[in-house]
């Protein structure tokens, strides 16, 4: 099936919001549901002549309702875990948060600001402008355009550039120059270990960087372990020369 | 919520069963079926958590099968777990049904 642009990222989108809506409940495996919405939508769509276009994606998305109303009357019960049930209640929080282009725009400012106050409280602010920007993303209850979209980023790819560069070079941090034998075997084994990490568990990281890494598959996972035994073989022949 | 979204929510997971009692679905098939039945569905997405569900719960399992139209197809269908509770569910939900319209005519009265 073809789709146009906007159709693609907005159904990426609405599949994002699928996970989120869903990864509070235990039972429900969040992959399995938006297997069935996929499923869902290349029923409606699939014979349409041409590319699947924006308004006809839509028009099904309406019939499917938004994500976050389908609490299927399992979550808040008894049996519900502790901590099961202080997310969905962090969540009802989140969505409580949601609102206009003011805040998006607060949110830069915000965002700017805990940059320039690294030093002190730039690292809360940051938090705070990142855990807004997430909720309005996934929990505001009126549409998001695709401009407010692109000022809401903002935050989450500040502080999604910092979670990778964090991971990515840990051993750096640690050991220091990247161009000793010693540096370069422990960022290779600390890339090996991390992509065999991250292409068992994609979900987490597409949920840690959520949305920007939808598209991330085991198979990146394993180049990053293609990266590391490739830094590792450098090591090895720098040590032997 | 209102008790409509309330009493629908608790019969959708009733009706969810009961299409698929005897018979082997994919997920859009189920929606199509429920949605012949007025006021039953309002927002179809919330077929799919409940069918996740009820999977992990072992009342339903799944099967993938190519499909001539398009990408493999997931069949849902019910274990033998799966049509225990459904009967359990159908008495439970005759007998209230029975009582409320026992109250409601006594009420008329």
């Amino acid at each position: 099936m073809n789709w146009t642009p906007e159709a693609e990222q907005r159904f990426e989108s609405y599949k994002g919001r699928v996970r989120r809506a869903v990864a509070g409940n235990p039972t429900v495996d969040p992959d399995d549901v938006v297997q069935d919405i996929q499923a869902h939508v290349d029923a409606e769509l699939g014979a349409a002549s041409g590319p699947v276009t924006l308004g006809a994606l839509e028009q099904v998305l309406e019939t499917l309702g938004s994500p976050t109303q389908w609490d299927d009357g399992q979550a808040g019960t008894d049996r519900e875990p502790l901590g099961i049930r202080a997310r969905r209640l962090l969540r009802q929080m989140q969505a409580g948060l949601a609102g206009d282009w003011g805040l998006p725009v607060l949110l830069v400012v915000l965002t700017v600001v805990s940059l320039f106050l690294m030093r002190s409280v730039g690292l809360v602010l940051l938090a705070l402008a990142y855990l807004t920007a997430r909720s309005l993303l996934t929990r505001s209850t009126v549409p998001l355009g695709a401009d407010q979209r692109k000022v809401i980023l903002v935050p989450i790819a500040v502080v999604a550039a910092l979670i990778v560069g964090v991971a990515v070079a840990t051993p750096l941090l640690i050991m220091g120059r990247p161009r000793t034998v010693p540096a370069m075997t422990g960022l290779g084994v600390w890339w090996i270990l991390l992509g065999l990490a991250a292409s068992r568990e994609p979900k987490r990281v597409r949920a840690a960087l959520f949305p920007l890494a939808d598209w991330f598959e085991p198979s990146h996972g394993r180049l990053l372990m293609l990266f590391g035994a490739s830094l590792l073989g450098l090591a090895f022949v720098t040590a032997v020369m | 919520m209102s008790w409509t979204t309330q009493l629908r929510k608790g019969a959708l997971e009733l009706a969810v069963l009961n299409v698929l009692n005897g018979d082997r679905l994919y997920g859009y098939d189920i929606v199509r079926r429920l949605r012949e039945h007025d006021g039953l569905v309002i927002g179809e997405g919330t077929i799919y958590p409940i069918l996740s569900r009820l999977r992990s719960e072992g009342f339903l399992r799944t099967t993938l099968e190519e499909s001539p139209d398009g990408p493999a197809r997931k069949y849902y269908e019910m274990t033998a777990a799966g049509r225990e509770q459904l009967r359990a569910m159908n008495a439970d939900w005759d007998r209230l049904v029975q009582s409320v319209e026992t109250l409601r005519h006594a009420g008329a009265r």
